[in-house]
């Protein structure tokens, strides 16, 4: 039903024909894995700043609506950002006025089943994660995949672009305001 | 006000109860029913009691038994949208849909006809559509096999010679909704057979959803870009049409908007110079039937100029507005460029037509409601200007959109509140002393005033007491 994606935002999340397969036991696979925890640490603590240190100038942040793999320009997202909308989240999620989130969720991810790709100087890097949110006494489960195209700088990582599947992302979900 | 009272009864649900015959209340506070006051403006009808002129019982908004009677009377018994043609543009397309209780499929049947049909077989009640879209001649009923064209008419039975010769296929066709119609591309189907044409029930309403329509290029629109579900824990009416609360609720993000006002990439681009403050310019509008709006249009007017400026540094945007001055005459295009394709329009019951998109409002139960958000594009403007509704629908809307968010924070946050009933008067009198009436017999107030929250409630009281308890209008 829906147009294939065409969009330059498709060919982010694709590693280019000539890209290999990232052994497990390589010392590469282990920065990487390294540093998709730390992300991970980030986001449950609520750390925008430092989260937000780790994207590139030409930061793409997409979460899909309806599916994974939509033309943005097409079809609707539930995030679409550039580094300067992903500023203005960042603003935003650190004002206390931020009704959603005040108070803060408490959030708990398990990240698991890393694959990378190494693409040129990027690297692709798919995950999955479980993530456990507890606010007002509410508990949601969030389970989800997010591929991301990193490059190596001097103070390590940076993340050119994340996408962030949502297994519910065609069903109707509550607030998913903090880090994804 | 030009009320149209419902016959309480539709043969397809039944006798309809008369509020008089509801179990009391076991907290007193929370509905009075049992409360009968005859001649204080009701003439004893305890739903009546509850709306006063300028507040309502939180009972409204918290009692269950209150909840199963606004399904049945008002949407089980009066026009609600279903979606926009452009969904289903070919023969065959369907979108699962929900009608209060009842899931409809709203389908073009392959004599290019838009149907609503209730999604159950006739034989022992299967759903016979499973998925929430698509496209296909039949639809099998995967129980036993009975085979429905997509027109709804039964095609075939499974085992045949097990039904006798006064078994006839034409008297099995799926149930459809009582009445569908359009305005322009826009399907509402009613459950209730006695009702008014829709574009009656639109009365006013009609042409703000002209400023929807008229601002696509042709006047295409195209809704097939998906959809945000949102879900929030409070009752469907809070979704309600409010002015006075964006400098509260949204003061984070009105905080971002003033970061760079001038860059207007966001939604701050048709937002400008606060259209929320208390010496706005902006409006509230009641048009009946419970349709109301926040009318930005005299404030849009004045900022024109920035929404044109973005239009004209985005590939196609000369174009497009080459297209609005060749279609309509210069001040109706003047609008349409200032309003961009926002009429912030609320249609009574589940239709909301705000920023960019058409917003359907699902009440789940009582305390619990669903919020489908579908952005609308413009079938003949280019990539790049359907690219940046999207953008600006994604900022604010949506799970994870700055503003939505914090509405329906809110929103949890009030039907926590309402359980505290023992004072359990909603007030909603804001603007009564300065609203007035315009020409065309709109009631319009201040953007910060209760207007729409008035005219909602008159409709709600409209559809939910007896007609002979609203003969005069509940106004
Ligand atoms: S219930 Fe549909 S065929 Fe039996
Ligand atoms: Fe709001």
């Amino acid at each position: 039903m829906a147009d294939k994606p065409n969009g330059s935002a498709i060919a982010a999340f694709t590693g280019s024909p000539t890209a290999v397969a990232v052994t497990h036991t390589s010392a590469l696979y282990a920065d990487v894995a390294a540093f998709i925890f730390r992300e991970a640490e980030l986001m449950d603590g609520h750390c925008y700043d430092e989260w937000f240190d780790l994207w590139a100038p030409e930061a793409l942040y997409w979460v899909p609506s309806n599916s994974e793999d939509l033309d943005p320009d097409k079809s609707v997202s539930i995030i679409y950002e550039r580094y300067d909308q992903l500023a203005d989240r960042i603003f935003r999620l650190k004002d206390k006025r931020i009704h959603s989130q005040n108070p803060k969720s408490r959030l708990l991810r398990i990240v698991s089943n890393i694959i990378a790709e190494a693409d040129g100087e990027d690297v692709l890097v798919r995950s999955n994660f479980i993530l456990g949110e507890v606010r007002s006494g509410h508990q949601e489960a969030l389970f989800g995949r997010a591929t991301y195209r990193l490059f190596r700088r001097e103070g390590g990582w940076k993340i050119r672009a994340k996408k962030v599947y949502l297994l519910n992302n065609d069903a109707p979900m509550r607030n998913v305001t903090f880090l994804l | 006000m030009n009320t149209h009272p419902l016959p309480s009864t539709s043969p397809e649900h039944g006798e309809m109860h008369h509020p008089s015959d509801l179990p009391a209340p076991s907290d007193p506070h929370r509905a009075p029913y049992a409360v009968r006051t005859p001649g204080e403006g009701s003439r004893g009808d305890p739903l009546a009691q509850l709306v006063r002129p300028g507040s309502i019982h939180s009972a409204l908004y918290t009692d269950e038994t209150i909840f199963k009677l606004e399904l049945e009377r008002i949407f089980h018994g009066g026009w609600l949208y279903i979606g926009h043609e452009s969904e289903i543009a070919e023969p065959g397309e369907y979108r699962r849909r929900q009608m209060g209780r009842q899931p409809v499929i709203l389908v073009r049947g392959q004599d290019g006809q838009v149907r609503v049909l209730l999604n159950r077989c006739r034989h022992r009640g299967a759903m016979v559509c499973e998925q929430d879209a698509g496209k296909d001649k039949v639809f099998r009923c995967w129980y036993h096999g009975w085979t429905y064209a997509n027109t709804g008419e039964l095609i075939s039975v499974s085992g045949p010679e097990g039904y006798g010769a006064s078994f006839a296929l034409s008297e099995h066709s799926l149930t459809p909704a009582a009445r569908v119609e359009q305005y322009r591309g826009f399907v509402f189907a009613s459950l209730n057979g006695s009702v008014p044409p829709v574009i009656d029930f639109l009365g006013g309403a009609a042409k703000i959803i002209d400023l929807l329509i008229d601002a696509a290029p042709g006047g295409v629109l195209s809704v097939r870009a998906g959809s945000n579900r949102t879900t929030y824990k409070g009752n469907w009416k809070q979704v309600g049409m409010d002015g006075y609360h964006p400098m509260y609720v949204h003061a984070s993000v009105l905080s971002t908007w003033e970061r760079h006002a001038e860059s207007g990439e966001g939604l701050g681009a048709t937002h400008s110079d606060n259209p929320f403050g208390f010496d706005s310019i902006s409006e509230t509008r009641d048009f009946g039937h419970g349709h109301t709006m926040l009318d930005f249009r005299k404030h849009r007017l004045k900022h024109t100029g920035k929404f044109r400026a973005i239009l004209e540094k985005t590939n196609g945007g000369k174009e497009y507005i080459e297209a609005l001055y060749a279609e309509h005459e210069a001040d109706w295009a003047d609008m349409l460029i200032a309003m961009a394709g926002d009429p912030h329009l609320g249609v009574f019951p589940n239709l909301q037509l705000i920023n960019n998109q058409i917003r359907i409002i699902n009440p789940i139960s009582v305390d619990e409601t669903e919020v489908i958000m579908f952005p609308v594009l413009f079938e003949n403007a280019s990539r790049e200007i359907n690219a940046l509704r999207l953008r600006q629908h994604e900022s604010f809307y949506g799970p994870a959109g700055s503003g939505s968010t914090d509405d329906a924070e809110i929103f949890e946050r009030v039907q926590l509140g309402l359980n505290a009933s023992v004072e359990p008067w909603i007030d909603i009198s804001r603007g009564m002393e300065r609203e007035w009436i315009d020409s065309d017999g709109s009631i319009v107030g201040h953007i910060t005033d209760e207007v729409p929250q008035r005219g909602q409630m008159r409709q709600w009281l409209a559809m939910m007491s007896p007609p002979d308890a609203v003969s005069e209008g509940a106004h």
